[in-house]
């Protein structure tokens, strides 16, 4: 009996000391954990296009701000800015005293080299300067960009790609340093430690411009975790804060019923269309075009593939985005398309289309099945082609192996409506984007007005902008299906959690933690 | 013997450019284009050209051939397209941290295997044995990467007792950093000094090794058992327990000598197959080793991480023979007599 007693106690004893070490190492009020499937990739603010900025936008500030809630442009690093009345110089007025993490003053010189250098290098957003001509530092605090045409240079100056400040020593170091995990920026938190496929840490930057109210995170850990199940074990045992990577959405209900998870839900500006090939027969026929259009069940798509965490697109561009124009879906009849099947003068045999469908994407691929099945009804077989994106992007730019549909996944580079269009619906030759094969010299044209008149006209931009997407919706060159929903899956008791769809981050210097001193 | 190892080594050359060439091929006829890979998610046509160039596309493929032919030899497997590290530098990391869980699978699958198969040998038809037995059906029959799982549900999830995933603690390696010398966290935590290190370190390999080792323990125990039974029925072993000696002694010495050679083979092939096999380990625990490395460069299309790898793997694989078969001639004297 002593025996059995003497093992019970030890028992316990091993067992407070195993689980007071583990929480020893989560428990620091001052800490926030977040975790992503991927490791940092790109370091070089030149370069970055991907998820990095998750981490990065925390690191690095834009010259301004954009807020997607209301669609003003606010101070960041600039405090004010103007455009002359031709809409080709913009001078920017920047804030003083702000310092990079190494130490360098930001300066009008600073910014001057560190644009110069991201467009020199032509790489990840950097297109987005295409129309700039010339940076000039005309003093300390004032920025000038001269452009060759009339270009919304503040939209550009506020995406989380291409528009990165970072001070000019990192800049003279380049890429190679940059790449061993590096960084110096202006933002809130410095990077100062990367362990490879491991973990990124962040510490707050005492100098930040912004000041600190003291109840901040101290420090911040980016911990690589490539499967979600994992992810969320370590959520629900406190060990993360809060999970960057999108879970899928049959799981969210289920973890919204679960004590001290939240699960919030956001706008994005990601949609998803199935772009239709108006080159490639049958679907260079109007009416066949139309006749799909019938026999998408929007609503379906919606409420059962994405369980409700998506609202049915009104058109190519997201309603989170301004200037999206608002056609609601017909709705599914297959009577209706076999009517405008038959109207369409294309033989019963031929209405057979092919859909180019991406792994990778649970959902993309349900939607193909689901199209493919109400198809049917109406006497249209649908071949699915599934592949690697690499793969299917490459056929799709050739017509021989174009196909007929291409789903896609799409989000823009800086908050305008013409990041849909521009790339998705321009005339191109070779054809890179424009899965439609899509030609319409109105539509260009719309378009390049549209540009030329954003930053000083935003109204006219929009009445063009929407007169093209009329175009493409009565040439069906795409059938808009969902606008997505950005879901963040996070522990209840961390505040300020918010999502913007013009940073695919959040902002850590935002979030407190409840209850905590 | 040395013709035979000079033999070997020349046959190694020749299946490692056997490999070389199978991936190379494979790779470029394949679909897929590590194109898109390389310049981001919207390039315009002049970055695809360039890419295409930069990458070597444009040669003739034979050229492409004999140019990564020459690179691979001196070591250069160009730089992988979704780390953006050269080849080998991912491949000297992470392969640490992959032998570091294999090697101590490997030993502690010798360690208990060899014991338990012996045991159940011994005491063949016995409860002992039908035990093991059973054991090791269900070893075999379970997937890795549900007892992986398991384990994590079990002593992360339930008990609380070990951490979930990672190769140590984020902020012990933050706070106690040590040098890297030889890349095993185990050996380089103690040559720093560091126990706090230490002890994150091995509580975080505690479970993917289990992992690893209950999924190969089944092969040795089963080959011991097997190979035990045999050597038990010979005659000398027969003699030796007439004789009247030590029954522990016959079993240890003399009669699992005579299968060491077999042994060797399975144990050898085992590190070859844990290897591999680690992938799905080192991915459901987070290992920061070639599992995940390799996964990630296969899907998405990274020629250079994926031919790297492979022959990396393939280079240890073969490695690992050779040393074994040479081995055949210490452990036994008659194979090198002529």
């Amino acid at each position: 009996m002593k025996y059995i007693a003497n093992v019970l106690g030890s028992i316990v004893c091993v067992l407070a000391v195993a689980t007071g070490g583990l929480q020893g190492a989560l428990a620091d009020s001052k800490t926030y954990t977040f975790v992503t499937s991927f490791d940092i990739k790109d370091w070089d603010p030149a370069i970055i296009y991907s998820s990095e900025v998750q981490t990065l936008l925390n690191v690095y500030e834009t010259l301004v701000f954009y807020d997607a809630e209301t669609g003003d442009i606010h101070p960041r690093l600039a405090t004010s800015w103007g455009v002359s009345d031709d809409g080709l110089t913009w001078e920017f007025k920047l804030r003083e005293g702000v310092l990079f993490h190494d130490g360098t003053p930001m300066t009008a010189g600073a910014v001057k080299q560190a644009f110069d250098r991201t467009i020199a290098m032509g790489q990840g957003g950097s297109y987005n300067w295409i129309n700039v001509t010339g940076i000039v530092a005309v003093d300390d605090h004032t920025l000038v960009i001269e452009t060759s045409a009339p270009t919304s240079i503040d939209l550009i100056a506020s995406a989380q790609y291409g528009a990165f400040v970072y001070s000019p020593k990192a800049a003279e170091m380049g890429t190679d340093w940059f790449m061993e995990g590096n960084a110096a920026g202006t933002g809130p938190y410095q990077v100062t430690q990367w362990v490879r496929g491991q973990q990124v840490i962040l510490e707050k930057f005492p100098n930040y411009w912004g000041g600190w109210d003291g109840d901040e995170f101290d420090r911040a850990i980016l911990r690589i975790v490539e499967e979600i199940s994992t992810q969320i074990q370590m959520l629900r045992a406190g060990e993360a804060d809060l999970i960057m990577s999108t879970a899928p959405t049959d799981m969210l209900d289920s973890l919204s019923q679960e004590e001290g998870i939240s699960v919030g839900v956001y706008d994005s500006w990601t949609s998803l269309p199935m772009q239709i090939n108006n080159a490639k027969y049958p679907t260079d026929n109007l009416k066949f075009r139309q006749a799909l259009r019938h026999l998408v069940d929007h609503e379906a798509i919606a409420s059962q593939i994405f369980g409700g965490y998506a609202s049915i697109s009104l058109g190519p561009v997201p309603q989170s985005m301004w200037g999206a124009v608002k056609f609601e879906p017909p709705g599914y009849d297959p009577g209706k398309a076999r009517q405008l099947l038959e109207e369409s003068g294309i033989p019963e045999a031929d209405w057979k289309v092919s859909y180019s469908v991406y792994t990778g994407r649970q959902e993309i691929r349900q939607i193909a099945e689901l199209f493919q099945a109400l198809a049917a009804h109406a006497g249209v077989t649908v071949e699915i082609q599934t592949g690697e994106w690499g793969v299917l992007w490459d056929k799709q730019r050739t017509m021989s192996t174009a196909a007929n549909i291409f789903a896609l996944s799409f989000w823009p580079d800086y908050a305008t409506p013409a990041s849909w269009l521009l790339l998705g619906y321009r005339t191109e030759d070779p054809v890179v984007f424009n899965f439609s094969y899509f030609n319409n010299p109105t539509f260009d044209a719309l378009l390049d007005e549209g540009l030329a008149l954003e930053a000083s006209n935003r109204e006219r931009a929009t009445e063009l902008y929407l007169e093209a997407q009329k175009i493409i919706y009565d040439e069906v060159a795409v059938i808009p299906l969902v606008d997505q929903e950005r879901t963040v899956l996070y522990r209840s008791e961390i505040d300020g959690v918010t999502f913007s769809p013009a940073y695919e981050t959040i902002f850590i210097r935002d979030l407190r933690r409840l209850g905590s001193v | 013997m040395y013709r035979y190892v000079t033999q070997r080594i020349l046959l190694l050359i020749l299946t490692l450019i056997g490999v070389v060439t199978i991936t190379f091929v494979l790779g470029r006829v394949l679909p897929g284009s590590p194109v898109e890979l390389m310049i981001g998610y919207r390039p315009n046509q002049e970055q695809i050209e360039a890419a295409r160039k930069a990458l070597g596309l444009d040669l003739p493929l034979y050229i492409q051939y004999l140019h990564f032919l020459g690179d691979a030899i001196r070591g250069d497997f160009g730089v992988s397209l979704h780390t953006k590290q050269p080849v080998i530098t991912d491949i000297a990391i992470r392969s640490t941290a992959t032998l570091e869980l294999t090697v101590l699978a490997v030993i502690a699958v010798v360690l208990i295997g060899v014991p338990i198969g012996v045991i159940s040998a011994v005491r063949s038809n016995t409860l002992v044995d039908h035990a093991t037995r059973s054991i090791s059906i269900a070893g075999v029959a379970l997937p890795v990467f549900m007892v992986g799982i398991l384990l994590q549900m079990l002593f992360y999830g339930d008990l609380g007792w070990l951490p979930l995933q990672g190769r140590i603690g984020s902020l012990v390696l933050l706070d106690h950093p040590f040098e890297i010398v030889t890349g095993f966290y185990l050996i380089d935590t103690v040559l720093a000094g560091s126990w706090t290190a230490f002890s994150s370190a091995a509580s975080h390999i505690v479970l993917p090794a289990t992992a690893l080792t209950l999924s190969t323990l089944p092969l040795v125990t089963r080959t011991t058992r097997n190979m035990m039974m045999e050597v038990l029925q010979e005659d000398y072993v027969r003699t030796a327990i007439a004789y009247g000696l030590p029954v522990r002694h016959v079993h240890y010495r003399y009669a699992l000598k005579a299968t060491l050679i077999p042994l060797m083979t399975i144990v050898g092939l085992t590190f070859g197959v844990l290897l591999g096999g680690s992938v799905v380990v080192e991915f459901v625990f987070d290992w920061p080793g070639l599992g995940g490395y390799v996964v990630r460069s296969i899907t998405r299309s990274d020629f250079p991480g994926t031919i790297g790898v492979t022959l990396f793997l393939a280079t240890i694989y073969l490695s690992i023979n050779l040393v074994v078969d040479l081995l055949y001639f210490v452990v036994d004297p008659r194979l090198s007599s002529p």
